[in-house]
């Protein structure tokens, strides 16, 4: 009854042309593929000589975003478990990292690891109820934790500071501020987007994805379905709690409103559009998805010209729309997301993809 | 002791709003498996609706009333044809994206058409309170609850009884089976869409009325979500017993600890209830094929 | 000769003339960068500050500017979300050459003051009226363009008490919303409560959207409060409760705090409202209003497309327009003495600001206190059902 054809074994489409077969020989040869890393690499570490403050601010910005959503990705792409509840792991993480600082005065490093950890163990907690329900239920299910969790950060104000939340110090990192975060920041993005990468080619990957398409078979062929179904979540908890110890260095404050369910649609919204179960998808959602609002705004006010009044009021619903509209389109037209139109144009696909996922 | 029961009175009618927004949830859910995350956004929109009928264009209520109606009617058939209907039997992640983003797209389109202010809907229940003993019940609410009560009765009745509640029930039993008896699928998808928006709209006026319309009206809906939770996804009465219950505890907890409990409490017991009833405590429990 | 030289002769002319009298307009105007609520819980709020900005802004340019400069705005939705509105602000004063920031709400001025306060420096105010804005350590270059909220509960206070008279001591009922400027002044009214002797016998926290609020009322009835007051919502929610107390015959006297007590909104919750206090920042009646800078105001009102005229204005609206005079006002003392134009020295004229005439925006002449305006008037409304009046119960006083 699932009629979706394999896309992984299509040739690149026409158009792709002389360019597709140009990038195609260049990843075809190892040593190809190593100059692009070394590549990039040379653009992210010089790019804050060219950039501005904003510009700087908006790729930190970015880098923290890839971290949170490349978790998510994990639980909902690889393992096929939905969880609407993304924002709130943030928020652990968050949290934890702001009070060690701020009552052990422990270096960021350790703050960091320590809010990985707490949002892991939380992440673990919101995994039980998966071990029963799927799809729809298990996605209500994590609502329901992330009401909880909101709650208790508003609530436990002698902890957690309730609405007014934790101010935090300045941090000075390698001495060079705001650029020091941004080394920090996208060094640790691309650590952990290579540990997730090796992740899916390891066994622990490959459970994954038979957990998502069929876990009964994979109970069957002796994988520990309670122990991968709590370990994506877990996982993919860290992951964020690691986004959350940074988004509060970042922006120096951390309270409840940061952590809504908004918050966790926006993060699924970029495993959607990015590509789910895929990391290069991860990357790209998350930059699409933080991104998209000022690019939207910059268009506008070329279109808009001088009618600054209009276009202030009318942005923020016609993002909304638009924004929505995007989401839909992608799911139905291009369903791998912008990894997948990657792919295309590169005539294969190198993630370990499968087939459509059992509902 | 009174006041309990007080208490206790209001709570009940004020399920109203969750049962019929609760019935849009499951009606759409039994047939096509969907889960609407755009219901409180559809209410919205049906809430605006009856105001622009009845405010901005001043035909009066019951003139806004049925635009309402229909109107989210037409909106939820064209949503499901457009863009559900080519999705069928994708993964669940895609189906909740694909309302979520309907969702948003509600969202902005009333901001656009009707800017971010509240608009408050004209009142057309009568608000003499009734007496029911030594127990004061407001006016809106004891007619809001006849009238929430007579939809709900009326839509129960429909579903059991009619060829096309039959029709239904078979294709959320079995869609191929049904399919091959001749029941044409499509006609039935549309027509439960097309009772969700009704229901949605209902709801969404009884909503505007506490709250005034602004285009965040949606949010009310995810408290129905515990309601649905609670009752299991599948069971018309089920979701009916659901509603008056949490609409029953969150007045109490409100009376009695304060706001902040109020949105939590009823997720609290949802979570309690699924590790118990993992389906929730009416539903039916879906065999999965291997 | 050929054609080419001379039409490239010519067009080097053009653009050089283009350029000399088109001069690059930027290089005397003075920036300014203001982020408006389009979006979020304070949204009803936005078009209306957005307005009274805009009109405030050309008038001030098309009267004399400052010092023949003129103040030019950059209007941007920052959604009430911290990290867009930190992110905007610091793009805007990237270049060193904004003189002032708005601010949407309390969480955006707590996340950047810090940096603000070290580096950036920049005067700002905001839209937010949150009690702890008064730490003028803490904010330094903030200051707020009105009253906080816990002035607000003061300033009823005072009217209670004044119609005590040798009465016992007056029944309060406080209810408000769940949300942050709902709660925000709850404990300090307790503490001020006890020290003049009042009772508040309900504290009830309501929903800020909910579905059904006939137990909120049930309470109000309940508690028998010489005084009920509402604060933290704007039209949601408090309507709803007072027309339900009201069938349960309920006497006591309703009051509204700022957003709650706008005039246009009481009169649209209808005859129930009758006799209803409200306590606003600054003086909302524009409609035969003598007074110069109210009859400034009413004129723009009149012709503006953006909304019907109503006779009143909003908070939002004039709150706008009274940022942009004391900013006239300011930048031009520290023009005049000759310091630079940057955050300490236009911080330090705010707080020297003493007895300024607003002329009529407030009845009388006002000072910062702890850089904020501690000053409100309480007005009645009389809402019937083919007239709606607004009187003066209590005049302009000091909370602090």
């Amino acid at each position: 009854m699932r009629a979706e054809t394999d896309q992984n074994q299509q040739p690149g489409s026409p158009e792709a042309g002389a360019a597709g077969a140009v990038a195609k020989s260049i990843l075809a040869s190892a040593a190809g593929r190593a100059a692009l890393w070394i590549l990039l690499a040379a653009a992210l570490a010089a790019f804050p000589k060219i950039s501005s403050v904003y510009l700087l601010y908006m790729a930190s910005l970015v880098a923290i975003n890839v971290i949170a959503t490349t978790g998510l990705n994990i639980t909902v792409g690889y393992a096929g478990l939905l969880s609407i509840g993304h924002s709130a792991f943030i928020g652990v993480g968050a949290y934890a990292s702001a009070l060690l600082w701020l009552h052990a005065g422990t270096p960021l490093l350790v703050n960091v690891v320590a809010g990985a950890f707490a949002a892991f163990l939380v992440g673990l907690v919101f995994g039980v109820p998966s071990l029963r329900i799927k799809g729809v239920y298990l996605a209500i299910a994590t609502l329901a934790a992330q009401y909880s969790l909101y709650f208790i950060f508003q609530q436990w104000v002698v902890v957690t500071g309730g609405d007014r939340g934790l101010s935090l110090p300045r941090t000075n990192l390698f001495g060079l501020g705001d650029v020091g975060f941004y080394y920090f920041v996208v060094g640790l993005a691309a650590v952990l987007c290579l540990a997730a990468r090796n992740l899916f080619r390891t066994r622990i990957g490959r459970a994954f994805i038979a957990v998502r398409e069929r876990d009964y078979a994979a109970e069957v062929l002796g994988i520990n379905v309670v122990r991968y179904k709590l370990l994506a979540f877990g996982l993919g908890a860290a992951y964020a709690g690691v986004a959350g110890a940074m988004i509060g260095v970042f922006l120096r404050i951390v309270n409840p409103d940061q952590f809504t369910i908004i918050a966790s649609i926006f993060f699924l919204a970029a495993v959607v559009v990015g590509g789910r179960a895929s990391i290069l998808g991860s990357i790209l959602g998350a930059g699409f998805m933080t991104l998209m609002p000022e690019l939207l705004r910059a268009v506008l006010d070329l279109v808009g010209g001088g009618g600054r009044l209009d276009i202030a009021i009318v942005l923020s619903p016609v993002r909304e729309t638009i924004f929505g509209a995007l989401i839909v389109g992608f799911l139905m037209f291009e369903p791998r997301g912008l990894a997948g139109i990657v792919d295309r144009l590169r005539g294969r696909s190198e993630i370990i993809d499968s087939r459509p996922e059992a509902a | 002791m009174a006041q309990f029961l007080e208490y206790s009175v209001i709570g009940i009618a004020s399920g109203g709003v969750y049962v019929l927004a609760a019935l849009g949830f499951v009606i759409i859910y039994k047939a096509g498996s969907v889960f609407n995350f755009a219901m409180g956004e559809m209410m919205m929109i049906g809430a605006y609706m009856f105001y622009a009928v009845g405010v901005n264009l001043d035909f009066g209520w019951l003139a806004g009333l049925l635009f309402a109606v229909i109107g989210s009617a037409v909106l939820a058939m064209a949503i499901e044809r457009a863009l559900l209907r080519p999705m069928i039997g994708k993964p669940v992640v895609v189906l909740v994206m694909i309302t979520l983003g309907v969702g948003s797209m509600l969202r902005g389109a009333a901001g656009l058409i009707w800017g971010p202010s509240i608009v408050q809907l004209p009142e057309f229940l009568p608000r003499k309170p009734i007496f029911l003993g030594d127990i004061l019940i407001p006016g809106k609410l004891a007619w809001g609850l006849l009238g929430v009560g007579a939809l709900a009765l009326a839509f129960v009745a429909y579903y059991r009884f009619s060829r096309a509640g039959i029709a239904i029930r078979a294709i959320s039993s079995d869609q191929v089976t049904a399919a091959g008896l001749g029941i044409n699928i499509g006609q039935v998808f549309s027509l439960t869409w097309a009772m969700g928006g009704v229901l949605a709209a209902a709801a969404g006026i009884v909503a505007g009325a506490v709250n005034g319309v602004t285009p965040q009206l949606g949010v009310v809906a995810l408290d129905v979500l515990a309601v649905v939770m609670l009752a299991g996804m599948t069971s018309i009465e089920g979701v009916m017993v659901a509603g008056i219950f949490i609409g029953w505890l969150e007045t109490m907890v409100g009376a009695y600890l304060g706001a902040a409990w109020q949105s939590f409490l009823p997720y609290l017991v949802v979570l309690l209830a699924m590790t118990v009833k993992p389906t929730g405590l009416f539903g039916e429990h879906r065999i999965e094929r291997i | 000769m050929s054609n080419r030289p001379r039409a490239a002769a010519i067009g080097v002319g053009l653009a050089a003339t283009l350029c000399l009298g088109v001069a690059p307009a930027g290089a005397q105007d003075l920036k300014l960068t203001i982020p408006v609520p389009l979006s979020g819980p304070l949204s009803f709020t936005g078009q209306l500050q957005q307005a009274g900005w805009q009109h405030a802004l050309d008038w001030i340019n098309t009267n004399g500017g400052v010092k023949g400069r003129k103040m030019v705005a950059d209007y941007w939705d920052d959604e009430y979300k911290v990290d867009i509105g930190v992110a905007g602000f610091k793009k805007a004063v990237a270049n060193g050459d904004v003189i002032f920031s708005g601010g949407d709400g309390t969480p955006f001025v707590r996340a950047i003051s810090p940096e603000n306060n070290e580096h950036y420096k920049v005067l700002m105010s905001n839209t937010g009226m949150a009690s702890d804005l008064v730490d003028t350590a803490k904010y330094k270059y903030h200051f707020l363009v009105g009253a906080t909220y816990s002035d607000e509960i003061d300033i009823l206070f005072k009217y209670i008490k004044s119609q005590q008279g040798s009465g016992p001591a007056p029944k309060v009922a406080l209810v408000y919303s769940n949300t942050e400027f709902g709660r925000d002044p709850i404990e300090h009214a307790r503490a001020k409560a006890k020290e003049l002797n009042i009772d508040i016998v309900l504290e009830d926290q309501t929903q800020f959207t909910g579905v059904d609020v006939t137990s909120d009322a049930i309470k109000v009835r309940n508690a028998a409060a010489d005084y009920v007051i509402f604060h933290g919502y704007a039209g949601n929610i408090w309507p709803e409760i007072l027309k339900l107390a009201r069938e349960y015959g309920v006497k006591s006297q309703f009051m509204g705090t700022v957003f709650g007590a706008d005039p246009q909104l009481v009169r649209g919750v209808g005859p129930a409202a009758d006799g209803f206090l409200g306590v606003v920042p600054y003086n909302l009646v524009v409609k035969d209003n003598n007074a110069p800078m109210m009859k400034v105001i009413d004129s723009y009102l009149k012709t503006w497309s953006g909304k019907p005229y109503t006779g009143f204005a909003g908070i939002g609206y004039v709150q706008s327009w009274l940022t942009a005079l004391i900013l006239r006002t300011v930048i031009t003392t520290v023009i005049d003495s000759g310091k630079p134009l940057n955050g300490d020295n236009l911080i330090a004229a705010v707080n020297a600001l003493k007895d300024w005439d607003s002329g009529g925006i407030y009845d009388t002449p006002i000072s910062f206190v702890r850089q904020r305006i501690p000053y409100s008037v309480v007005y009645r409304y009389g809402v019937k059902a083919d007239s709606f009046t607004v009187t003066q119960a209590q005049g302009f006083v000091r909370a602090e």
